[in-house]
């Protein structure tokens, strides 16, 4: 099966973008990929994550996209009216973006010449660690991205979105370079959103680069209707004294697996990253963090909240490497998990690898159901069961939400965390 | 209105209540008093049908209705309110939202309207200033990281938003300062009428100098050993349980 899955990918590979500045890294992560294993359960890092979903099916570039339904998915985001830049199903439109004025932002396809140069210079450099074969994959598919550059200094008002649409069947591999320069702020939103019952197969790769100083606010959402395979990495490595907020949703799609790295190589740096994940039917999801401290004096915090419902799967694995050299590194993890019916599966495991010895470290990572005191409170005051489960259900998830300081970008996963309950009371 | 009978009730097959006898009037207010582990608390549980709390014989009915056949929220539509002696957190669920969801239920099973938004926030508001606690509780996570105080002022929000007809108040007064004390007291006395019953579980007289009761109960070993009015918690105070056990004996 992985053998016909990597050869329809290298076929695959002969349509993609013909741009002359990507020709030299698009060959050379062919090859790679090419030569590479690809990762199956006997690899520890992908033993709960049954690929035959992602194998099972030929890769093909799409090529018919929907624009009628791209513009529906786009309509949430693009009602907040502020900048953003759209791909559908791996390649730009134009239609549907809203380029901004006061911040540098664009296309790789319209990128300039000078920024195709320094692209070919920086894409893959914080994302490719260990050979990732499904990164590689990427790169050998890439049709399209979007490049961010915020000069030093500057702080743009709006907050800008990235649309990565996906409205028809087929493979998509979309890129996403950003590059905050020193004392400078950014608030950045992915959204990667599958059409109802569209078989897509997504390989968004993401990389940040967050200069001295500089404050970035990153929210990032997988939301799939129904249907879609997802595997996505984001690489984000932040300098000294800088300031890092991250946000991530996945819900919906038959297969989610999210890779993000965080790389914190400069002093006094501080990261903040909150995720939620929410299963139902035979959906899989899989969240793997690792956050690397390579220097002293950094705090990092992860709080991340998963649920599981009918014969929903999810994974979540935490790794924290404090190195030897990051002395006064705080760190802290906390994962909850919430099983809401007997077939529903989640596992979970916090990955802690210390090498220095002045160090705060905190992890704590439960799988429960609803807690019966808390129910027969609810139950005592009038709520009926079920109501009772859904408000307590809700309230889990809401921290969060109710973490996100935009409220308005968290308006848009709510109505998703909404549709996933009300569905579950429907049966 | 409340008729316990003979109730008996185990929890992890320990026989707790043993017999167990009360009748409450309307506008009655009824205190319990007695050492700890004689089972007031299983008492209020076993009323409000907490999971493990299940009666192995007797009847306790509300108005001729029978609670123990009901499920939890049955019973507050027939009007039983519970103020916890340890009221849980609910992380993430904000008061607002909760007590609406209460409100609404109640109103929807008691056959009344339920009120309007703008009228519930008005009503919400007004039972906060009546508890002195700060409106912005509304928007916390219920009673999340609320101190006891805190917390029990929220009960007696949550008994005043949801009018009940008896209200079973379990050590309430127990980890309060003065003025929260003072606080409790009020909204009990405030809601105090011809229409409503009290069963205040404590273990101060201080608290009966506030709400004074019309009967005073002593349970001990799972039932209620002597009853009296008001004095007898007085007395109580003074001279401890021993001396009602001996006599009981
Ligand atoms: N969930 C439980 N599991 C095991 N034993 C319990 C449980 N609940 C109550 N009991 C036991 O039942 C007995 C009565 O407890 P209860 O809490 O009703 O006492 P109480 O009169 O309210 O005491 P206090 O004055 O300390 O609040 C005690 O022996 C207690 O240990
Ligand atoms: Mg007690």
């Amino acid at each position: 099966m992985q053998d016909a899955f990597k050869s329809t990918a290298l076929a695959a590979a002969e349509g993609a973008s013909d741009a002359p500045w990507l020709a030299a890294r698009r060959t050379q992560s062919r090859d790679a990929f090419s030569a590479l294993a690809l990762p199956d359960r006997k690899v520890e890092g992908w033993k709960y994550n049954d690929l035959s979903k992602v194998y099972g099916e030929a890769v093909q570039l799409t090529s018919a996209s929907d624009l009628a339904v791209a513009r529906e998915l786009a309509a949430d985001t693009l009602a907040l009216e502020a900048p953003t830049v759209t791909l559908v199903d791996g390649q730009y439109c134009a239609e549907l973006s809203r380029l901004p004025s006061g911040l540098n932002a664009t296309s790789f396809s319209e990128a300039s010449a000078e920024q195709h140069a320094s692209l070919a210079q920086s894409l893959g450099t914080q994302a490719r660690a260990d050979g990732q074969a499904f990164v590689l994959l990427n790169e050998a598919l890439n049709q399209d991205g979007v490049l961010v550059e915020v000069g030093s200094g500057e702080s743009p008002a709006e907050s800008l979105h990235i649309l990565n649409l996906r409205t028809a069947a087929g493979t998509a591999a979309p890129r996403v370079w950003v590059s905050v320069g020193e004392n400078a702020q950014l608030t950045i939103a992915e959204h990667h959103l599958c059409a109802e019952g569209v078989a897509s197969f997504d390989l968004p790769v993401s990389e940040l680069h967050i200069g001295a100083n500089s404050t970035v606010h990153h929210y990032r959402f997988a939301l799939s209707q129904s249907g879609g395979r997802h595997i996505g990495r984001v690489a984000t490595r932040q300098e000294r004294d800088s300031r890092y907020y991250a946000y991530l949703a996945v819900l919906g799609g038959d297969f989610n697996r999210l890779d993000f790295g965080l790389d914190l190589q400069g002093q006094h740096c501080e990261s903040e990253l909150y995720g939620l994940y929410m299963c139902r039917g035979q959906e899989h999801t899989d969240i793997h963090l690792a956050v690397d401290h390579a220097l002293p004096h950094c705090d990092s915090k992860e709080v991340f909240r998963g649920m599981a419902a009918e014969q929903g799967k999810a994974v979540f694995n935490g790794r924290i490497h404090i190195h030897q050299d990051a002395q006064k590194t705080n760190a802290e993890l906390s994962n909850r998990n919430l099983l809401l019916s007997r077939t529903a599966e989640i596992n979970t495991k916090p990955e802690l690898e210390i090498y220095a010895d002045d160090v705060k470290c905190a992890h704590g990572a439960t799988v429960g159901q609803l807690d019966p005191e808390a129910l027969f409170y609810l139950r005592s005051r009038g709520t009926p069961l079920e109501a009772a489960q859904s408000l307590l259900s809700y309230g889990f998830i809401n921290e969060v939400l109710l973490a996100m300081p935009d409220q308005a970008i968290a308006g848009l996963v709510t109505p998703r965390v909404d549709a996933f309950f009300n569905d579950l009371e429907k049966g | 209105m409340l008729s316990i009978e003979n109730l008996q009730a185990s929890v992890d097959e320990k026989a707790i209540l043993k017999g167990l006898n009360l009748s409450v009037g309307a506008g009655e207010v009824h205190a319990i008093m007695g050492p700890n582990g004689a089972g007031k608390s299983t008492l209020s549980n076993v009323m409000g049908g907490r999971p493990g709390y299940e009666a192995t014989g007797g009847s306790v009915t509300l108005d001729g209705v029978n609670l123990l056949e009901l499920e939890p929220e049955e019973r507050a539509y027939a009007g039983l309110f519970l103020a916890f002696q340890y009221p849980v957190e609910l992380p993430g669920v904000s008061n607002m939202e909760f007590l609406k969801a209460a409100v609404e239920a109640n109103c929807e099973n008691r056959g009344v309207e339920a009120p309007n938004t703008p009228a519930f926030l008005k009503a919400a508001r007004e039972a906060c200033a009546q508890v002195n606690l700060n409106p912005d509780f509304l928007k916390r996570g219920v009673n999340e990281g609320f101190s006891g105080g805190e917390r029990k002022r929220n009960e007696i929000l949550q008994m005043i938003m949801l009018q009940p007809k008896l209200c079973v108040l379990d050590e309430t007064d127990s980890g309060l300062d003065i003025d929260a004390l003072q606080v409790v007291a009020d909204g009990v006395n405030s809601m105090r009428s011809d229409d409503r019953g009290f069963v205040v579980i404590t273990h101060y007289q201080r608290l009966l100098d506030y709400i004074v009761p019309d009967f005073v109960h002593v349970l001990s070993d799972g039932k209620i050993i002597k009853s009296g009015g008001s004095e007898l918690a007085l007395e109580l105070e003074k001279n401890g349980y021993g001396w009602i056990e001996q006599e009981v004996a």
